[in-house]
């Protein structure tokens, strides 16, 4: 009885896959291995020789003609895209989000202007008269002690619309001017006792003064 | 000097040269169809399969180029991709039975234990010529057997691609290509005796 790994072995020596010639030349030393490999041989001769069979050359150009024809043709729809999630799915999700929200109002706080330090314009004390400051287009806080004082040539704040301020000014001015007699904290007196004030032709009207004098 | 495979391959996928594919084609047709005729015995058919195979090589290559050169010789990857379309039709045709699966180390299957089948087969075969009787005494051996014989003779693959391709151990394939040529020899020298004794006879 020949054992089965020396059978297995023939058939790579036959097929010329086993370079060790000694251990041929040891496997044919035994009759039976030998007379197996001389049959198989022959067997193996003929199948060497056997004719090759290829396909009818017409399969080849069809095959080509079918590749072209495949290559003309649109591509195939692409499929709908599914429709998004908006919410995450699961729990990481939720806290990456919550972190990117977090970072992107950090970053929105630090490129903000510090409101508390907001330039703005004082009048400047001269000979312990309060005078107006001039205009230069910054907003005005003038009962803010701790603001500071900015020159004429401070930058003007993108986000301060000085236009409005401009024109509050101009009508202080003017009322200033005009009521440049008046003295603020005058005790209040009745319209009829101003100067040119007609007397009330509704005597149900009881004047202010007549009032008082009761 | 011949272009390699891979250059074949390169030309047609890259610029869309047809006859670069065509000589790939033609270069490992035998190889390719003569395993596919030995399968399944039927010239139309084999065309058919030939036909079949070369177009999933192009769909593969197309997907996802260079899946072949990851796995060695571009032969070996067609190969697979033949076998598969001719596994494809056997079953659909219920002419091959995975029944080997607990085929031991030395190649002896559910297959290597049936009967020889010589004598029945001779009396189909003792017309033939002697090539036409060798192909038709293929066609009679057992499928696993037969396959192995096929990609040895016909692809001109090694024992170990062979194993790879067939998923199973080296052994097992060299223990198969043994069966495969003793039952060739039973079954030839069969039918000689048969022819012998017709002409006895006549």
């Amino acid at each position: 009885m020949i054992h089965m790994d020396k059978r297995l072995q023939i058939i790579a020596h036959l097929y010329a896959e086993s370079d060790d010639r000694a251990a041929f030349r040891s496997l044919l030393e035994d009759d039976d291995v030998r007379e197996e490999y001389q049959a198989l041989s022959e067997v193996k001769f003929q199948l060497d020789h056997h004719r090759p069979v290829r396909p009818d050359p017409v399969v080849v150009d069809r095959l080509m003609a079918a590749l072209k024809k495949r290559a003309e043709l649109p591509s195939p729809p692409r499929r709908d895209r599914p429709a998004m999630r908006l919410l995450p799915r699961r729990p990481w999700q939720w806290v990456a989000a919550a972190a990117a929200i977090a970072i992107v109002g950090v970053g929105i706080l630090q490129i903000l202007p510090d409101q508390k330090h907001t330039p703005g314009v004082v009048a400047k004390e001269t000979a312990g008269q309060r005078a107006v400051a001039p205009f230069v287009g910054d907003s005005v806080s003038e009962f803010d002690p701790n603001l500071r004082t900015v020159d004429a040539g401070a930058k003007t704040p993108a986000w301060d619309d000085a236009k409005d301020v401009r024109q509050l000014y101009r009508r202080i001015e003017r009322l200033r001017a005009h009521n440049k007699n008046l003295l603020w904290g005058e005790p209040v007196v009745p319209l009829e006792m101003l100067p040119g004030a007609q007397p009330l032709a509704d005597p149900a009207i009881q004047q202010a003064g007549e009032r008082r004098n009761r | 000097m011949h272009p390699s495979d891979e250059q074949l391959v390169g030309a047609y996928l890259e610029r869309g040269d047809e006859r670069a594919f065509r000589t790939l084609v033609e270069r490992h047709q035998e190889r390719i169809y003569g395993y596919l005729l030995g399968m399944v015995h039927d010239p139309g058919l084999a065309d058919d399969l030939f036909q079949e195979t070369f177009l999933r090589v192009v769909a593969a290559l197309q997907k996802q180029r260079g899946s072949y050169t990851q796995q060695g010789r571009f032969l070996g990857w067609v190969m697979r991709i033949a076998r598969n379309a001719a596994l494809d039709h056997l079953r659909s045709r219920k002419k091959w039975q995975d029944v080997d699966a607990h085929a031991d180390e030395e190649g002896t299957s559910f297959w290597d234990r049936l009967p020889d089948d010589a004598p029945a087969a001779d009396e189909a075969l003792h017309r033939h010529e002697q090539a036409d009787l060798l192909t038709a005494c293929i066609a009679k051996l057992p499928p696993e057997q037969r396959e192995v014989l096929l990609l040895r003779h016909q692809s001109d693959m090694t024992f170990r691609e062979i194993a790879e391709l067939t998923n199973c151990s080296i052994n097992t394939a060299l223990g198969r290509m043994r069966y495969a040529l003793l039952n060739l020899k039973k079954m030839m020298e069969s039918s000689k005796k048969k022819d012998k004794a017709e002409a006895m006879t006549s």
